[in-house]
């Protein structure tokens, strides 16, 4: 069976003009990824190389300068909860509880109040949060709060989710557990992703697929499948055939063409 | 836990006591003429007087009432009114960038104009009184409002308006249930300056000469040589402002949902 597409970005460019107005800087050279429904998709690419204006352009947030983002075979217009986001900084309503950020969506979307309730607790259990319906996101420590993020976007069944950089603020022993919990989601109920991140190890622990993006201006310098089964456990990092991978790609990406390495 | 409270409880005591005390112990001397400095005991029962009547110490004997109700209807009008347009032009120049262009530039060159300045002109458009002191506390409380709802609405971090839109928002509701939740605690604060600087404009605007008010029994106590009632209607505005300013700490509190930017009395 062909998978079905569900984003296409084809040939994007985008620049910014400086703060000092004359000068542009292309940010996005000729990008063009794949994302296919059910699949998880990793972006890595090193810090200011572009990944947020990517992912900017496909929530409707950002339009490209040329090229042109497709999401189920139509132009993107704008944002929708049909492409959910989840920021790098949870992005948490601060005067709303855990339940009611988690409402938020279902709100807008003139649910019943019934149906909201059950959900919010369902999606509240799903991501490890019972017992803290209450409480406000400056409660909650960062793990929590993006679990908050997670739940909010979820409970609102999207066709696909853009995730930037969202393990990136916490320490490492909580974006471990972070990606388990996103794992064992993705395998209850496969949502489509785009995952950005600098992280080349999160990136191979969680994507079906990766590119690599260059510095900047950002270019896709590969694409690579990513050979591993399903689950994947934590130790998986300790993989012979993992290694390999992450410092292949980790070559890469600190690598210049002009041959000299640097860093960013 | 309770200890520590108590000692804190004494010391923040401790100033007020003291002053009492000196004031009261110079009073009993006699040295001061009592017309230059009234004894603490001679004032607690001119205001009892003044608030319910019946000893007749001074001619505004049981008028508090009158007097508080005019200061206040003022006060309310003149705030209303700098509320309202505080925080409509607040979120024109905040949130749209043509009228900030427009207006904020010309708003803060009114502005620089002390209100006091205003009185002689206030005085000759509106007449001595009532729509003089009205116009005086709606023009010196819209600054305040107008400059921090204009901050908090243009602040508003886009991280959460793109949250708003992504989770379904249209332009109603992201301005219902984001906009305005994430600018209030700027607002509050504008609110209760140009509350707290209505009570003073009140003072200025009464001083010119109206017949009922707080500020009238300052100035007409004077010239009809009551002078303790003078420290009893600045004691009276200054609780009022106090009361004034919690009651609306308790409404923006109430408006506003959640358990940050409340703000503490
Ligand atoms: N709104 C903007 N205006 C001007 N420059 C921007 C804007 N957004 C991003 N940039 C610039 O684009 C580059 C890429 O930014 P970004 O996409 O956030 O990178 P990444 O997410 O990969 O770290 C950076 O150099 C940044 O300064
Ligand atoms: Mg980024």
């Amino acid at each position: 069976m062909m998978a079905q597409q569900a984003l296409i970005a084809d040939g994007v460019h985008k620049s910014f003009s400086a703060p000092s107005g004359k000068n542009s800087l292309a940010v996005l050279e000729d990008i063009s990824v794949n994302v296919n429904q059910g699949e998880i998709v990793a972006l890595v690419g090193p810090s200011g190389c572009g990944k947020s204006t990517l992912l900017n352009i496909a929530a409707g947030f950002e339009k490209p300068d040329m090229g042109q983002v497709l999401f189920m075979g139509k132009a993107i217009t704008g944002p929708s909860p049909e492409r959910a986001v989840v920021f790098q900084s949870a992005s948490l309503f601060p005067w709303l509880t855990v339940k009611e950020n988690i409402a938020f969506g279902l709100e807008k979307a003139k649910v019943k109040q019934k149906i909201i309730d059950e959900k919010c607790s369902e999606f509240i259990q799903l991501v490890g949060l019972t017992g803290f319906e209450n409480y406000y996101p400056n409660q909650l420590s960062g793990g929590m709060q993006q679990r908050v993020a997670l739940a909010r976007v979820l409970v609102l069944e999207p066709k696909m989710l853009l995730m930037d950089e969202p393990f990136a603020a916490l320490d490492a022993q909580t974006r471990l557990a972070m990606q388990q919990v996103l794992l064992s989601i993705s395998m209850a109920i496969k949502p489509t992703i785009l995952f950005i991140t600098h992280d080349v190890e999160e990136a191979l622990i969680l994507a079906d697929k990766v590119y690599v993006m260059s510095k900047l201006p950002g270019t896709i310098i590969r694409e690579l499948e990513v050979p591993f089964d399903r689950p994947r456990p934590i130790s998986i990092i300790g993989d012979p055939h993992f290694s390999k991978l992450k410092s292949e790609i980790l070559e890469q990406l600190f690598y210049e063409p002009c041959g000299s390495y640097s860093t960013c | 836990m309770k200890t520590a409270l108590k000692k804190t409880d004494l010391l923040v005591l401790a100033l007020p006591v003291s002053l009492l005390a000196i004031w009261y112990l110079i009073a009993e001397t006699g040295k001061v003429p009592s017309y230059l400095l009234p004894s603490p005991k001679e004032l607690v029962q001119v205001l009892m007087d003044f608030a319910w009547g019946g000893t007749r110490l001074t001619p505004y004997s049981g008028t508090l009432v009158e007097h508080t109700v005019a200061s206040i209807m003022r006060v309310l009008v003149g705030f209303s009114l700098a509320a309202v347009l505080g925080l409509v032009f607040g979120l024109l120049t905040g949130r749209i960038s043509v009228m900030r262009r427009l207006l904020d530039p010309t708003i803060h060159l009114v502005r620089a104009v002390p209100g006091i300045g205003w009185l002689p002109l206030a005085m000759v458009w509106f007449g001595v009184g009532e729509k003089t002191t009205v116009f005086l506390i709606a023009l010196a409380a819209f600054f305040p409002v107008y400059i921090n709802a204009a901050h908090g609405f243009a602040n508003v971090p886009l991280h959460l308006i793109r949250a708003g839109q992504m989770l379904g928002a249209d332009k109603h509701t992201l301005f219902t249930s984001v906009i305005l939740p994430a600018a209030f605690p700027s607002i509050i604060v504008g609110l209760r300056l140009g509350l707290g600087v209505s009570w003073g404009y009140l003072v200025l605007g009464e001083l010119t000469g109206v017949a009922k008010g707080l500020g009238a029994v300052m100035m007409d106590s004077r010239l009809l040589g009551q002078t303790e009632m003078i420290p009893i209607a600045m004691i009276s505005i200054g609780l009022l402002g106090k009361l004034t300013d919690m009651l609306l700490i308790k409404i923006c509190n109430r408006v506003y949902p959640g358990n940050v930017g409340k703000v503490a009395g």
